[in-house]
C-alpha cells in the first residue's frame, strides 16, 4: 500500500486488495467505480463544456491543441478519441484526417456521447465520424486498427488502467501512438497549494451553482489527486509494452500529455 | 519557461487559425486552391532565432501546428526567420531565388508560398509569438506605417465629409459663411446703436 500526501488529505493509492479501488479518496467496490463514475457523468453532461471553460479559463482548449499537435495526425488516418465525451478532439481530427480518413469518437457514459454526437452534427462535423460507447479496459474493436489513440481527462476514471493500457495498445497499428491528456501533479509548491485550494473550494460552488451538483465536482478534485503523477504513468505505460513513452507538462504540471508509440 | 512559450505558441496559432479560416469563408479562390493540396503537410523551420510552423491544408481551411512530426512534411523550408518572413512579404519574390533551403516537393512548397501569399496574412504577427525581438521591431515598423496611412485617411474623410456637409448637401454653413453672417450681425448691432442715439438726440430737441 502507497500513501500519498496530497498537502489536503492523505490519500489511499494503490487498492487496499484486489477487490476495492479509489473513487476520490473513498475505497469502493470495484464493481461499484463504474456506476458511480457513470452517475457524475450523466449529472454533468449537459453542462459540461460550459464547466470546462468556467473551471480553466478556457485553457482546456490550449491543452487539447497542444494534444492534437502531438497527435502527427494527417488526411486519411484512423484516430480513436477515447473518453471523447463532447467530441473537442473528435472535431478538429475530423477536419484534419478528411473524408478518406475516420475518427471514432468512443465514450463508456451514453449521456455524454449523445451530447457529444449531437454537438459535433450541429457544427457539420459528420461522414468521417462514428459513435461507439465502450470500455476502455475492453475496446470492441480489431487489433492494429488506429493509427492514434487519445484519451483526454479519462483515464483517471477508468478502474483498471493497466488493463485500458493494454487494450489501448492491442488496437493501435505498429507505429502508431497513444496520447493520454490528463490532470497530473504540479511541479512547484506554491502553485500546488493554490491548485488545491481552488479545487477543493471553489470548484464545488462552481459546480453547485452551475449544475447544482457540487458533488460530482469534488469527485474531479479528489480524483485527480489519487491518480498517478507524470513518472508513474510514464512507467505504467511502458510496462505494458508502449516505446519512446515520453510526457510533456502543461500549465505547471497541473495537466500533462504522456505520448506511447507502439513499436 | 519552456512550457509557458510552448501554450504561448499554442494560443497564438490557435487564434491565428481561426482568423484566417474566418477570412477564407469569404475567400473561395484561395480556399479551393487549398483544396488542391488538401492533406499535405509543409513546414516551416526557421533560424536566429529559432521557430517552427506546420500548416495542414484541407477543404475546411488550414490548420497551423507549432510542432509536429520531424520528417514527416511533403515539403520543409529551411531559413532563417529573417528570409522566411521576407519570401512571405515579397510577392515578386521566388523561391528558387530567396536564400532558403527547401527539402521535399518544391512545386508543392512554391504553390503553398503562392496561396500563402493571397491570404495576405499578416505573417509578422502571427510570427511575433515565436521569434520576439527582430519580428517585433519588423512589426513596429510595418505599425508606424499603417499609423501613417491611417492619419491620413482620417484627415482626407474629415476633408472630404467637411465638403460635402458645406458645398453638396448645405446642411451645414462654412466658417466663411458663419464670419460674414458675424459681421453682418455686427454691423447691424453698430447701426441699431447709432439710430437708437440719434432717436434720443431727437427725442431730447424735441421736449426742449
Amino acid at each position: 500500500m502507497v500513501a500519498i500526501h496530497s498537502g489536503i488529505n492523505t490519500v489511499i493509492l494503490s487498492m487496499a486488495n484486489d477487490n476495492k479501488t479509489h473513487f476520490g479518496y473513498q475505497e469502493v467496490d470495484e464493481e461499484e467505480k463504474e456506476g458511480r463514475v457513470a452517475e457524475v457523468f450523466h449529472s454533468v453532461a449537459s453542462k459540461y463544456d460550459l464547466m470546462n471553460d468556467l473551471m480553466s479559463g478556457g485553457i482546456h482548449r490550449l491543452w487539447k491543441r497542444f494534444t492534437i499537435e502531438l497527435s502527427g495526425a494527417r488526411k486519411g488516418q484512423s484516430i480513436l478519441d477515447i473518453a471523447g465525451g463532447t467530441g473537442d478532439l473528435a472535431q478538429k481530427f475530423s477536419s484534419i484526417v478528411g473524408e478518406k480518413g475516420h475518427v471514432v469518437l468512443a465514450d463508456i457514459n451514453d449521456s455524454m456521447l449523445r451530447v457529444g454526437r449531437d454537438k459535433l452534427i450541429d457544427h457539420g462535423y459528420a461522414g468521417n465520424i462514428t459513435y461507439t460507447q465502450a470500455n476502455a479496459e475492453f475496446l470492441p474493436f480489431a487489433d492494429n486498427s488506429f493509427d492514434c489513440v487519445t484519451i483526454a481527462f479519462g483515464l483517471r476514471n477508468v478502474t483498471h488502467k493497466d488493463v485500458a493500457l493494454a487494450s489501448i495498445l492491442r488496437v493501435l497499428k505498429p507505429g502508431g501512438r497513444l496520447l493520454v491528456l490528463e490532470f497530473s501533479k504540479p511541479r512547484q509548491k506554491a502553485i500546488s497549494k493554490a491548485y488545491d485550494a481552488y479545487s477543493f473550494s471553489i470548484l464545488p460552488a462552481m459546480g453547485k451553482l452551475i449544475t447544482n451538483d457540487a458533488e460530482s465536482y469534488r469527485y474531479l478534485a479528489e480524483s485527480i489527486r489519487v491518480h498517478p503523477d507524470q513518472e508513474t504513468l510514464k512507467g505504467m505505460m511502458e510496462e505494458q509494452g508502449f516505446s519512446r513513452c515520453k510526457y510533456y507538462n502543461l500549465t505547471g504540471g497541473i495537466v500533462a500529455v504522456h505520448r506511447g508509440f507502439k513499436v | 519557461m519552456k512550457e509557458a512559450a510552448s501554450m504561448a505558441k499554442t494560443l497564438a496559432l490557435s487564434s491565428a487559425e481561426s482568423l484566417i479560416n474566418k477570412a477564407l469563408q469569404f475567400d473561395p479562390i484561395t480556399l479551393q486552391g487549398l483544396q488542391a493540396l488538401d492533406g499535405k503537410v509543409i513546414s516551416l523551420y526557421g533560424r536566429s532565432p529559432t521557430f517552427q510552423l506546420h500548416l495542414l491544408p484541407s477543404e475546411d481551411g488550414i490548420s497551423l501546428f507549432s510542432i509536429y512530426d520531424e520528417g514527416k512534411a511533403d515539403a520543409s523550408l529551411h531559413g532563417s526567420t529573417f528570409n522566411l518572413v521576407q519570401l512571405l512579404r515579397k510577392k515578386d519574390q521566388s523561391l528558387a531565388e530567396a536564400p532558403i533551403d527547401i527539402q521535399g516537393d518544391q512545386a508543392l512548397a512554391e504553390e503553398c508560398l503562392n496561396l500563402a501569399r493571397e491570404l495576405e496574412v499578416d505573417w509578422e504577427e502571427l510570427l511575433s509569438g515565436f521569434i520576439g525581438d527582430i519580428a517585433a521591431h519588423e512589426i513596429g515598423r510595418q505599425g508606424r506605417r499603417f499609423g501613417r496611412w491611417t492619419k491620413k485617411v482620417h484627415q482626407s474623410m474629415l476633408r472630404n465629409t467637411r465638403e460635402y456637409l458645406h458645398y453638396e448637401s448645405r446642411a451645414v454653413v462654412n466658417e466663411k459663411e458663419v464670419q460674414q453672417f458675424g459681421t453682418e450681425v455686427a454691423q447691424l448691432d453698430e447701426a441699431v446703436s447709432h439710430l437708437e442715439g440719434r432717436i434720443q438726440t431727437l427725442k431730447a430737441r424735441l421736449e426742449s
